[in-house]
């Protein structure tokens, strides 16, 4: 797992959601729930995916009829990072979140 | 069934597995909005906003960026505007460097200096659009080629030359804008650099824009040019080292 080098208010957002979601998340909904656009929600999904903090999966599931839906977790090592940073984020003003980003997992 | 639009937009994609995948993706999310509630419209746009958001970190388009943007540049300041031809070839150098910047900068993990970078280059374009403008209002060209002489460049105590420094100095504002985030960001030096691609813009495009002849704008440039390229030169070459620091940073396992 790579360190997020720049950590904006939606990626705060995303992680947040993603780490108190015991089960996969669908990315649809991720972007519903977080009230964010899927055009700022995929990209900021597929960096974390490249840097490690996030896995994603194609649906198995054979009774839902349509067509796949894609779903993202994380693993128990990013969840804490991430809800650590979430924590960092609600104590010091956002400016500075990039930097205990990056400092944390360093 | 996909809009032409959002396949269009999937070009962005090397082709192959991330391609089809990003297809498959935005298909499944128009299947399901309606079950969320949410706009099919909204699904297309933010599946174009994806695409170009992953072309534009793409390497290689970021070469096609660079080198189409200075071209541009180049093309601008001495076809378009044609004369005189020396000056127009430094103010399209100096176009050319904004752009660069532009594209380097949204390359550099963190910086957060693309929006101003893109912000300036483009009020310097309007800038020199208008001083064309000024150029061919005033019969300047034809004037050079009837008489062969020097013209005298744009005035910038008339109606035009006020415009054109106004759009410079806005253009430098956005170099002020990226010094105040740099410094928020504790990067101290490269702020100061930042501030400083303002002052020499300003005072280059002041100097260049005042009543004189061709022969003196010459003359001067040997002032002007290396202290506006040596800054930005500095500023890039301080930009890269921290990206490749940052990266550096990035590739290290986590404890």
């Amino acid at each position: 797992m790579k360190p997020l080098v720049r950590v904006t208010k939606p990626t705060i957002a995303i992680l947040e959601a993603i780490a108190n979601h015991d089960q996969p998340i669908w990315g649809l909904a991720l972007s519903k729930q977080v009230g964010l656009a899927t055009g700022t929600v995929y990209p900021i999904l597929e960096r974390l995916t490249e840097l490690g903090w996030v896995v994603s999966q194609w649906d198995t599931d054979q009774t839902v009829k349509g067509p796949r839906r894609k779903f993202y977790s994380m693993t128990s090592e990013a969840r804490e990072a991430a809800l650590a940073l979430v924590k960092a984020n609600v104590n010091v003003p956002s400016r500075s979140t990039r930097r205990i980003g990056a400092q944390q997992h360093a | 069934m996909l809009k032409p639009i959002i396949r269009l937009a999937s070009r962005a994609y090397p082709k192959g597995a991330a391609r089809s995948e990003f297809l498959e993706s935005t298909a499944s999310d128009l299947h399901y909005a309606t079950e969320l509630d949410i706009d099919e419209r909204a699904i297309e746009r933010g599946a174009i906003k994806q695409a170009l958001s992953y072309g534009w970190r793409h390497p290689r388009i970021g070469v096609v960026l660079t080198i189409a943007g200075m071209l541009f540049s180049v093309w601008l300041c001495t076809k378009w505007v044609a004369y005189p031809e020396p000056y127009a070839v430094a103010n399209g150098v100096w176009l050319a460097l904004t752009w660069s910047i532009a594209v380097l900068c949204s390359r550099v993990p963190g910086s957060r200096l693309t929006k101003p970078a893109i912000l300036a280059f483009l009020l310097l374009v309007v800038a020199f659009v208008i001083k064309t403008s000024e150029w061919h209002s005033y019969g300047i060209v034809d004037y050079a080629t009837k008489h062969a002489g020097p013209p005298i460049l744009v005035n910038v105590h008339s109606d035009y030359g006020s415009f054109v420094m106004l759009f410079v100095a806005l253009s430098s504002t956005a170099y002020v804008w990226a010094c105040v985030l740099l410094l928020l960001d504790r990067a101290v030096v490269r702020g100061i650099l930042a501030l400083a691609f303002a002052a020499a813009q300003v005072y280059w495009f002041y100097s260049s824009t005042q009543l004189m002849f061709f022969w003196e704008l010459q003359d001067q440039w040997a002032r002007r040019l290396p202290l506006g390229a040596s800054a930005w030169v500095i500023f890039f070459a301080v930009s890269a080292w921290q990206g490749i620091r940052a990266k550096r940073g990035a590739a290290q396992p986590q404890r």
